[in-house]
């Protein structure tokens, strides 16, 4: 099977369905790729170039490419859904959600249920987040939490360009809105991936270690920062099992309840502030439903609370990394 | 090149087994082996029988300890022709892929598990070069789940191959129809992994338990689901004041790992009683004219003897040809109706307890069931019994009298609908021509499985049994 960054495999599954269904479109800033520049649309290729060539092959019609203007963007794309386009917007950064809260947290999300049913949403916002390259503190969010909180909204967090094509199919031929987080640093992170359509199903986790003395959850970023620990830790004579959630909204608690039952330790890797957190969430539904399964506390490896610093060694000590994990971990063992 | 070297793998004796150990190795690597030697003695969970070699020429290669439980399929040795070096059997048992036992219903495809996972931002090495830290592989786990298109969770998966728990007839009620660890703990019948031997305490009673070098196994919890909590701990250290404590200090018991036939034993029986709702009927039968037949036959016989359990056996079939709705099995929501009786003998054996079954009991003589019994007896004593000499049956007889046991209740064996439970032929006070007087009784109870054998179905079997012994020409015409 061929080898795809990241980058390459959510471009590749936005020309597969945009070409399979004529009613996905693409709208966002800058989509087309340099449109403007001297070279015009395509000569650029794109911020971050994840919709290179779909302007040349799908036309302005269906590749919309959109003045600076979050709401607008989100606005247009929640009533494209409603009446029966599938949208697929971008949002340059996450960190720009403020801007476009509304059309997603009380539109979007509440379409189905204020309309008895009868309306559907099928909205994705592509979106990129995550620290790690000195972009400072409002170009390097993971805000993921605050979206999973809204019902009606389900959110992604891939980890890997395997699961960011399958997520990012499913997304588009689902029928609610989603929130679907790139990070950054993970862009040219490669992995095989099947040259043909395939999807990955939204709440269903996926066991990237297996062990038995300390459940590890974490997530896009943090996978591999877990995976890595968990790999030294072996050394260590220590046993850990990595859970990837892959979509935090729908959650797969049952898999991490399963898991904590076996290893009765947990730590939870999250990129995001640790208050009212993917981190802390888990850790409370592990707290009241896996209690008595509980060997150590539960402990969380998130960034403190503050703003993401942008120099660089202060971001680097902000950021969860591979020793803290560990450091945990050890600790968990140590415990009673 | 594969032709000239030959796997020995678990095999599967039996529709039920999954798993089994050796026992022993009767050769050792290097040594010649010839057709039909026994190389080695596998144990399952209900019978000890001889592997016999099946191909021509060394064993190179011994896997599997003695002892250890494997799956089904598992490779176990490799024995290989003349010429064949070590490399190449090397090679061929890296690269052997275990067979799985059978086709498993398939729930849905799943796509949860397996996605190819970069191991490092840079995109590297996927995921099988993470740790193996439990006894089944990360990739063994995603294999099973791969080979049988499972949609299940992979920690489930993992569980029920360490449990060799058979997935045929699990159905997903997990996240998005996932067959989850519940699920297949139903299927087992309690808890795995870890969860099987946890010491359920709550954090501070743990910590106190370690101050006090208090032993948490012999505290028994008060706290919900049986957690023990912080006043059981102090209870105990205060040296038993409360009713709660077993025992503090070191246990006052030896243990032994069980044996598969005691794990069949647990595991069978455990599911009977939590599966299938039992009834029980009684009655008590008079054994005079039965007793007086069987020592008219013994004189005849001579030599050979036949036991009252041996006639027992044969008014058990006759019985089940008498009242043919009795003759059932409830088993994966389907109900069997069986045309000949088949009937479970009840064999006590030094390390638990085999049923060994008569088949035909309703065909046979009284000598031949008596000659029948004896054989498989002998069999399961010497651990000689064939899968076919104890699958099937509808009806087990248990006779506990010899002991000079009054009367009990029995457990079905599943997935057979009863069983009936004897007790001694004893003098006792009754009924005898509407005067008071001593007479030679036998309690019976029959524990029914209510999913298959109604009451009034059961008391028709009983009437038809109680008829049978109290008229016992018709047992030997």
């Amino acid at each position: 099977m061929p080898e795809k960054s990241m980058r390459d495999a959510i471009n590749e599954c936005l020309h597969q369905e945009m070409e399979r269904d004529e009613n996905v479109i693409v709208l966002g800033e800058d989509v087309a790729g340099g449109m403007g520049s001297p070279g015009g649309p395509e000569a650029i290729g794109g911020v971050f170039s994840l919709t290179a060539g779909l302007f040349t092959k799908y036309g302005e019609q269906r590749v919309i490419d959109t003045p600076i203007s979050e709401s607008a963007i989100v606005g247009a794309a929640a009533g494209a859904a409603l009446a029966g386009l599938r949208p697929v917007a971008e949002i340059m950064f996450t960190d720009f959600m403020g801007l476009c809260l509304d059309p997603v947290y009380n539109q979007g999300a509440k379409f189905k249920y204020m309309f008895g049913g009868k309306a559907k949403t099928p909205m994705v916002i592509r979106t990129t987040m995550g620290a790690g390259m000195s972009a400072a503190a409002q170009h390097s969010q993971t805000n993921y939490a605050w979206l999973t909180s809204i019902p009606g909204v389900k959110c992604a967090v891939p980890s890997n360009a395997y699961d960011a094509k399958g997520l990012l199919t499913s997304a588009i031929r689902g029928e609610d809105p989603v929130m679907y987080f790139e990070h950054k640093m993970l862009y040219m992170a490669a992995c095989e991936v099947p040259d043909e359509s395939y999807t990955v199903p939204f709440g269903k986790g996926n066991l990237t270690r297996e062990g038995s003395d300390v459940t590890i959850v974490a997530f896009a970023r943090m996978v591999h920062l877990a995976n890595e620990a968990a790999d030294e830790l072996v050394a260590e004579g220590i046993s850990c099992e990595v859970i990837d959630p892959r979509t935090t909204s729908p959650l797969d608690e049952e898999l991490i309840l399963e898991s904590v039952q076996q290893t009765g330790r947990l730590v939870v890797v999250d990129e995001s502030n640790p208050r009212c957190s993917m981190a802390s969430d888990i850790a409370g539904i592990v707290a009241s439903q896996a209690f008595d399964y509980l060997d150590a506390p539960i402990k969380l490896v998130t960034p403190p609370h503050t703003p993401i610093p942008f120099a660089p060694n202060l971001e680097y000590a902000y950021l969860p990394s591979k020793d803290r994990i560990k450091q945990e971990v050890q600790q968990v063992m140590e415990a009673l | 090149m594969s032709k000239d070297i030959f796997p020995v793998v678990m095999p599967k004796l039996g529709m039920e087994m999954t798993e089994g150990q050796i026992t022993k190795w009767h050769f050792k690597e290097g040594d010649a082996l010839n057709l039909g030697a026994e190389l080695a003695d596998i144990e399952t969970d209900k019978l000890s029988i001889p592997y016999e070699v099946e191909f021509e020429g060394n064993l190179k290669s011994v896997i599997a300890e003695e002892g250890v439980t494997y799956p089904v399929g598992k490779l176990l040795a490799v024995i290989a022709a003349e010429g064949v070096t070590d490399d190449q059997v090397d090679e061929f048992v890296s690269s052997y892929k275990s067979v799985e036992p059978e086709e498993v219903e398939v729930a849905e495809a799943g796509g949860g598990y397996g996605s190819a996972v970069p191991s490092s931002s840079n995109g590297a090495a996927p995921a099988q070069t993470g740790p193996q830290a439990s006894s089944v592989s990360s990739d063994a786990v995603r294999t099973f789940i791969e080979e049988n298109n499972l949609n299940i969770s992979p920690i489930a998966a993992r569980l029920a191959i360490q449990a060799g728990v058979d997935l045929s007839s699990v159905s997903g009620t997990g996240r998005l129809g996932r067959i989850s660890v519940a699920n297949v703990e139903a299927a087992a019948g309690g808890p795995l992994g870890r969860k099987a031997n946890r010491v359920n305490a709550s954090p501070v009673a743990k910590r106190l338990a370690k101050q006090k070098g208090v032993d948490l196994d012999v505290i028994q919890g008060t706290g919900p689901n049986g957690r023990i909590l912080k006043r059981d701990v102090e209870g105990a250290s205060a040296g038993g004041g409360l009713a709660s404590v077993v025992q503090v200090g070191p246990a006052r018991y030896r243990t032994e790992p069980l044996s598969g036939m005691r794990k069949a034993i647990a595991r069978r029986l455990v599911q009977s009683k939590t599966e299938a709702p039992h009834h029980y009927l009684r009655i008590e039968l008079h054994m005079a004219e039965l007793m007086s037949l069987r020592e008219g036959i013994n004189k005849r016989l001579g030599d050979k003897k036949v036991s009252v359990n041996d006639l027992l056996v044969r008014a058990v079939g006759l019985a089940l040809r008498d009242v043919p709705e009795a003759n059932v099995q409830y088993a994966d929501d389907e109900m069997r109706f069986f045309n000949q009786a088949d009937v479970g003998v009840a064999v006590a054996v030094e390390s638990g307890l085999i049923t060994p079954i008569v088949k035909g009991a309703c065909k046979k003589s009284v000598l031949q069931i008596s000659g029948e019994i004896a054989a498989l007896a002998e069999k399961a004593r010497s651990g000689g019994l064939l899968p076919a000499d104890i699958e099937g049956g509808t009806i087990t007889l248990s006779n506990l009298g010899m002991f000079g046991i009054q009367g009990f209740d029995a457990v079905v064996n599943p997935p057979q609908g009863a069983i009936i439970a004897v007790g001694a032929v004893e003098e006792r006070p009754a009924n005898v021509n509407g005067l008071l007087d001593l007479a030679p009784m036998m309690h019976v109870t029959m524990s029914c499985d209510h999913r298959a054998i109604d009451g009034a179905v059961g008391a028709k079997y009983l009437a038809a049994f109680k008829d049978l012994i109290e008229n016992p020409v018709s047992l030997v015409i």
